[in-house]
């Protein structure tokens, strides 16, 4: 892994067409079945900061010049590599954004700051990319809901106390809400909104 | 309700196939090449582009070859085309008064500066057929070349506007003008976004509504202020560059139109205008498109709104083929269902009423 | 984007990018071959076809609207000897988009650039003017010279 400087961007995917229906379809996979654990595989170069293959993989095949992003301060030195590859405007402010990558779940703000969606169009919400320390199958959250047979069990670690109480209180909104992709270096999963959480 | 139908593929498959050939015809003819299409049918070429949405001479050329001629389904065709691209940039808006100029009319003044320059027009043909050129007649003499005129050619409402004759162009706002292509179109719609609708719409439905205002249906006095053929530069500026860069040269036809002038207490009269503004040599689309620009401008400017040039839903629901040929020509789907129940219906009818005459 | 302060007219950035663009894709093509050895380069963006949304203005001076797009596409390149360069080419023609970005890249170098603005850019801007002015020539033939008649007595 190189880091970026101003004058040498590191490329992005090698087969831009192929990688990004590749890691769409993988990314729709995940939302489809959430709590499913899938590999990200591209792109082989990623920028300094805590994002993963995964989160950046997603970033370059999700973000256009028309996606107005957000990142917290531990990703921000990712936002010009995604900025050259993507044309991503940055978001002014948390609830004009329509993709924030979170580098430090930790200290993830008040999850109602973000775009909830409208009841009209509640698909126009912030959809959250978070680097977890975590991410495997089993686990102490049993997710349950549509997409979800009976019960899947997920290991997530890096949420501060109370995180999946405060996303639990925004239930009561639907369809408004927040979809969550959980990235851990290669890996992916997905949390809908429609998604119920025990911990 | 739609019925799903099996059995048809085999049928379809020879359809496509018998498509296939008649799009060809006789193949002792010599095929047609995308390069004559895009040089010897460039008024269809402008068409396809302006109501397909997309300007590129040779995905045009191909739609029209694709579609053998049937100019609305080759709007289609480029319609459908570009949902397969990515947006990568907004252009900054085009300056129609610098680029070089092929033609240039006004009606409203005899002696403009920069003068009355014709280009290439159908306007003083005589519209008789031309049976010479149903032989092959090799290159046509081009015009004597003349010393170009090196005087400026300021808009001509500007001329107007000094003295404050004529209502001037509305100011930008802050917010980015909405984009149909990406929002849905809503009641009651922004100037900008009913100037996107009519710039895609069918030509044929903005020519009927703008001879309709002059016919009286919402009558506003339009004088042909002026018209203008012209290539301009159009520049974006690329996020990691942060200057503006020339990415090519596209053909527009902008048309001014001077309307009916209007006062009050407090502001003296002002001529009002109307705007068109369409891809390559589309004349006939620019000016229909600024008398309907016009005429929908009606409740803003305090007239009275009663005629269907002037009424949004009116124009700007039914304005574009592709819709209106979708829903038009999905009757052709199978509706037996639906059919059958009407069909129900309508012998109990007359089942009920010979019973009634009978008693 | 002419530099009148040069001895010779040297077009700057800007100006040599849209010059590259509305370039024929084959006179940059031969140019490539021509050089000897052909400098080393990686794609920092492969050329990639998309559309940019055309706007124009209200009345010709006025808020912008939407008008429609048009196609475009653009690559981003890196020379081995280090300058980035970047093509944006009105239509879907990928390599002429690949070699605007590398003599984008190539007249950043300072070794290169003279040599190039002499050889490439000058050509470029001489071709562009002469087809404007055959065009202009043949557009001025159809400008209506308006006379008086004066009628007899």
């Amino acid at each position: 892994m190189r880091a970026g400087t101003r004058d040498f961007p590191l490329p992005g995917f090698a087969d831009p067409g192929s990688d990004s229906q590749r890691i769409f379809r993988s990314v729709l996979d995940a939302v489809a079945h959430p709590g499913r654990i899938v590999s990200i595989e591209a792109p082989a170069d990623l920028p300094s900061g805590p994002l993963g293959r995964a989160a950046i993989g997603t970033a370059l095949a999700l973000l256009d010049f028309e996606t107005p992003v957000w990142l917290d301060e531990a990703a921000r030195p990712a936002f010009s590599h995604l900025r050259f590859h993507c044309n991503c405007p940055e978001a002014e402010t948390r609830d004009s954004a329509a993709f924030a990558f979170i580098g430090d779940p930790a200290r993830l703000p008040a999850l109602d700051g973000f775009a909830l969606g409208l009841d009209p169009y509640p698909d126009r919400s912030t959809t959250l990319v978070i680097e977890v320390a975590d991410l495997a199958r089993g686990g102490r959250l049993s997710l349950s809901g549509p997409g979800i047979e009976n019960r899947n069990q997920l290991g997530v670690a890096g949420f501060r106390a109370g995180f999946w109480s405060e996303r639990a209180a925004l239930a009561p909104l639907f369809p408004r809400g927040l979809d969550l992709i959980l990235t851990c270096g290669d890996l992916l999963a997905a949390v809908p909104r429609t998604t119920r959480i025990e911990e | 309700m739609y019925v799903a139908v099996k059995g048809g593929e085999k049928a379809i498959d020879a359809a496509h196939a018998l498509l296939a050939a008649e799009r060809r015809g006789d193949p002792a003819v010599p095929e047609l090449s995308l390069a004559q299409i895009g040089q010897q049918l460039a008024g269809a070429v402008d068409r396809v582009m302006t109501e397909g949405s997309i300007y590129d001479r040779e995905l045009a050329a191909l739609a029209i070859k694709q579609a053998g001629g049937d100019l609305v389904e080759a709007v289609f065709l480029l319609r459908a085309y570009r949902t397969t691209l990515p947006r990568l940039a907004v252009s900054e808006p085009v300056d129609t008064a610098e680029g070089l100029i092929r033609r240039r009319i006004s009606a409203t003044f005899k002696d403009v500066p920069g003068g009355q320059v014709l280009g290439a027009t159908f306007d003083y043909t005589h519209r008789l057929l031309d049976f010479a050129l149903a032989a092959e007649s090799g290159s046509p003499e081009r015009p004597d070349p003349r010393a170009a005129c090196e005087q400026a050619m300021p808009r001509v409402a500007d001329l107007l506007g000094r003295d404050g004759l004529i209502e001037p162009a509305p100011e930008a706002g802050a917010a980015r003008p909405r984009d149909l292509t990406r929002e849905p179109l809503e009641f009651p719609a922004e100037r900008a976004v009913r100037l996107q609708n009519l710039a895609r719409g069918d030509e044929g439905f903005l020519l009927a509504l703008g001879y309709s205002t002059q016919r009286g249906y919402g009558k506003n006095h339009p004088f042909a202020g002026e018209i203008r053929v012209v290539d301009v530069a159009v520049e974006i500026v690329p996020e990691e560059l942060g200057f503006a860069v020339e990415i090519g040269e596209i053909r527009l036809t902008e048309c001014d139109m001077v309307n009916q002038f209007k006062g009050s207490g407090t502001v003296p009269a002002q001529f009002t205008r109307g705007y068109g503004l369409a891809f390559g040599h589309c004349e006939r689309k620019a000016m229909a498109m600024a008398l309907v620009d016009r005429a929908l401008r009606a409740a803003e400017l305090g007239e009275e709104v009663g005629a269907p040039a002037q009424d949004q839903e009116f124009v700007l629901s039914h304005s574009d083929s592709v819709e209106a040929s979708g829903f038009t020509q999905h009757l052709k789907l199978p509706h037996y269902v639906d059919f059958q129940s009407e069909l129900d219906l309508v012998r109990r009818l007359r089942a009920a009423a010979t019973k009634a005459a009978a008693e | 984007m002419l530099d009148s302060s040069a001895s010779s007219a040297t077009v700057l950035r800007p100006g040599w990018m849209g010059l590259l663009a509305q370039a024929a894709p084959e006179d940059l093509e031969a140019h490539w071959q021509s050089l000897a050895p052909q400098p080393g380069y990686t794609l920092l963006r492969p050329a990639e076809t998309g559309l940019v949304m055309v706007r124009g203005r209200i009345s010709g001076s006025g808020a912008p609207f939407n008008l429609g797009e048009m196609t475009m596409t653009r690559c981003a390149v890196r020379m081995a000897e280090g300058p980035v360069g970047f093509g944006h080419v009105a239509g879907r023609n990928r390599r002429h988009a690949e070699l605007a970005a590398i003599f984008d890249a190539l007249l950043q170098d300072r070794h290169r650039h003279d040599g190039l603005q002499d050889s490439l850019i000058a050509g470029l801007v001489r071709a562009r003017d002469a087809a404007r002015s055959a065009d202009r020539a043949e557009i001025a033939a159809t400008r209506v010279d308006f006379f008086t008649l004066a009628r007899g007595e």
